[in-house]
Parts: C-alpha cells; structure tokens; sequence
C-alpha cells in the first residue's frame, strides 16, 4: 500500500501537529500540508482557461502521504479591448475571499474532485469548520487575488487538498467572478500523485501531543 | 513549465531544507524553498529570511550560482552585487511561516545556460552556505521550449528597480 511505505509502522493513537492529524492504518488526513515530511513535486500542467484573455492553469503538483498541495497561476490579458473586462465588476480582478456580500458575489472558487471521494471546494471550506477526514482543498501561501490597479494582472497561489485522492482522475475546476458553472476544467490521472505521495520522505515524526 | 526536480539543499538531524516546484518560464524560473525544523531539535529553529543586506551576518539568505560563473545573492528586498545587468535577478515573490515550516517562493531571470544552477542557502547569517541543491540547467531550459506566450506583459520594473541592474 502506498501511503503504507511513507508513513511506516503508524501509531496506534492519532498523532497531531498543529492541525495536521495522521491516523493509525495509514489512512492519512491534514488540515494545512505537514511540516515534517518533504513533498515530491509533480507536472500538473493543465489549462483550465484559455479564452476571453484569461489564462486559467494547474502548475506544480507537490505530493505528501496525507495530501497534495497544488500551484494555480491566473493571467489576466491587460488590453483594454479583453473580454473579461466586462465580467469583473468591481474592485478586484480576482479575488478568493467571500467575506462581504459583494464578495460572495463575486469570488473565484477552485473545486476538486478526488477520485472516488465527495469534490472539495474552497468557499465551503472557508465559512465553515472542516471535519477529520473531509475532503478539503484550502488556500496554503501565495497571492489572494489581484486588485484591479496591479501593473500587472497574475496571480499565483497555492492549494493544499486532503486527502489522497483513490485511483482515478483528480478533477480541477474553475469559477471565475461568482459563476455557477465552471469556466474551465481539467482532469490528472491519480497515479502519478499517489506514486510521488510514495517516495514523500517522512523527516521526523509529527510532535506527539496525546490520544485525542 | 512543471520541472520534476526536486532537491535537498540541507539535510541534517531535525532539520531540512528543500527546493522544488521548479516552474519555468520563457524569460526564468521559479522555485519554492521550504525550511524544515524539527521542534524538538537542540538549539533555535533557523532564522527567517533577512529583509536586506545589513541583515545577512544574522538572518538567512540565499544565493543563485550560475554553471558560466554569475553569482546573486538575495534576501527579501535585494540583490548583490547591486548591478550587474546580466542577471540573474533573485527576486522573492513569496515568503510566510509557521512552527517548524518556513515557505518562500523565489523567481529567477534570466533563465541559465546548461548546466548546474547552484542554490546556496546561509541559514542565521552562515557566511559559507550551509547547503548547496543542484537544478538542472539544461532540463530548464528544454522546458522554456515548450513554454509559450500567450499575450505580453508590461515589464514590472518599478521603481524600486530602476537603479538596479542598468548597462
């Protein structure tokens, strides 16, 4: 078993770091990426927009045994005759806070769905508690937004997704502005994350704080 | 472009320092460096990154070697030697921290001719580096070939940059 051979011999009580919990059986689960193992980084390379002068894409794809963290880079077009000028009201070209109604409006969200397990999504798992073992994906570093007087209009952040998707396709989709349906979406094989999840170096073990 | 290579710059009892998410562009490359300590390790965790260049006998900070002899060191506001207009350019687009995790992500240009890119990392103030990871320059630059430009982009040379790097 994969997760087996990065987070060898287990405990039999949970361990916790922070927020960061791996279960005894090796079914693993962390609530920002561990900060006692090394990741394996991985080609995502996907583009889920490209039209309109937005450039939507899927970089980096750093794999642990409890997770993955991914790197989503948005590229806005800045001549005045692009097309998503007429769709970002407002004060911000992206944004991925949804704070105040205006932002709820108008926020981007990033949906994943982990093969073989419910899809995550980032606005759900900003307004409210997430539970041990959901499926998450939650921002982890990297720029929030873009603000609609940067010189120039890129972003890139990172996205921390728990927990290892089964075998299948992991699915990344994108709604830019408030939208309902996806602007764009684009799909990896799981095999290629849970192989790097494999060959994640666990450094030491997380700081033991007792049975929860 | 994604380049799979990651690479240990330190690693030491209790303490880590890796490189990856190595990105390219057709102008550069971006990486991330993650500082790894254990908090049951003796001594103080490493230092953060030192804000500019008085803070480096203290603070960490880093170098770029270039496989043709260029060298830049870097913090999180400037470069040295101040000019030197072929680059590269180290510039920190990223930088926070946690218990036991430091995360900065780093963007470097001009891309490298083959050969090995040098990360040098000086954690509290070390004058000789406390570890060295090796990119590699030619897989960086196969990868800028196939990276493709979709609209250009106005040059984010601001002021904080016009005195720096000029012929």
């Amino acid at each position: 078993m994969r997760l087996a051979a990065a987070v060898s011999d287990p405990p039999s009580v949970l361990w916790e770091d922070g927020a960061v919990k791996v279960a005894a059986g090796g079914e693993g689960w962390a609530s920002t990426p561990p900060a006692w193992a090394l990741p394996v980084t991985v080609a995502g390379d996907l583009v889920l927009v490209r039209q309109g002068g937005v450039l939507v894409s899927v970089g980096a794809v750093c794999a642990y045994p409890v997770g993955f963290e991914f790197y989503l880079t948005f590229g806005f077009n800045p001549a005045p005759a692009a097309e998503w000028r007429a769709r970002a009201p407002g004060g911000r070209v992206l944004g991925f806070h949804a704070r105040t109604p205006h932002e709820q409006v108008t926020a981007a969200r990033i949906a994943v769905g982990l093969a073989g397990r419910a899809a995550a999504d980032s606005v759900a798992c900003m307004n409210r508690e997430v539970t041990w073992g959901e499926p998450i994906v939650t921002f982890a570093g990297g720029d929030a937004g873009i603000p609609s007087y940067a010189p120039v209009l890129r972003a890139e952040s990172r996205w921390w997704v728990s927990p290892l998707p089964s075998p299948g396709l992991v699915e990344f989709s994108i709604f830019l502005h408030g939208a309902d349906e996806p602007n764009g979406t684009a799909s990896l094989d799981a095999e290629g994350i849970l192989e790097a999840a494999g060959r994640s170096q666990v450094l030491w073990p997380a700081p033991e704080t007792g049975p929860l | 472009m994604v380049v799979p290579g990651d690479v240990l710059v330190v690693n030491s009892a209790g303490l880590a320092v890796w490189a990856g998410a190595v990105t390219v562009y057709p102008e550069g490359f971006a990486f991330t460096l993650r500082v790894l300590s254990d908090s049951r390790r003796a001594g103080p965790p490493p230092a953060p990154w030192a804000l500019d260049v008085a803070e480096r006998v203290r603070m960490t900070w880093l170098e770029v070697c270039y496989p043709d002899g260029r060298v830049r060191a870097a913090d999180l506001n400037a470069n040295t030697p101040r000019r030197q207009p072929r680059g590269p350019r180290v510039q920190a687009m990223d930088a926070s921290a946690s218990d036991g995790c430091d995360i900065s992500r780093w963007w470097v240009t001009p891309l490298s001719p083959p050969g090995p890119v040098e990360l040098a990392i000086h954690l509290n103030g070390q004058k000789t580096p406390t570890g060295v990871g090796r990119l590699d320059g030619a897989a960086l630059l196969r990868a800028a070939d196939r990276a493709q430009i979709i609209w250009p982009e106005p040059r984010e040379d601001g002021p904080d940059h016009a005195h720096e790097d000029q012929a």
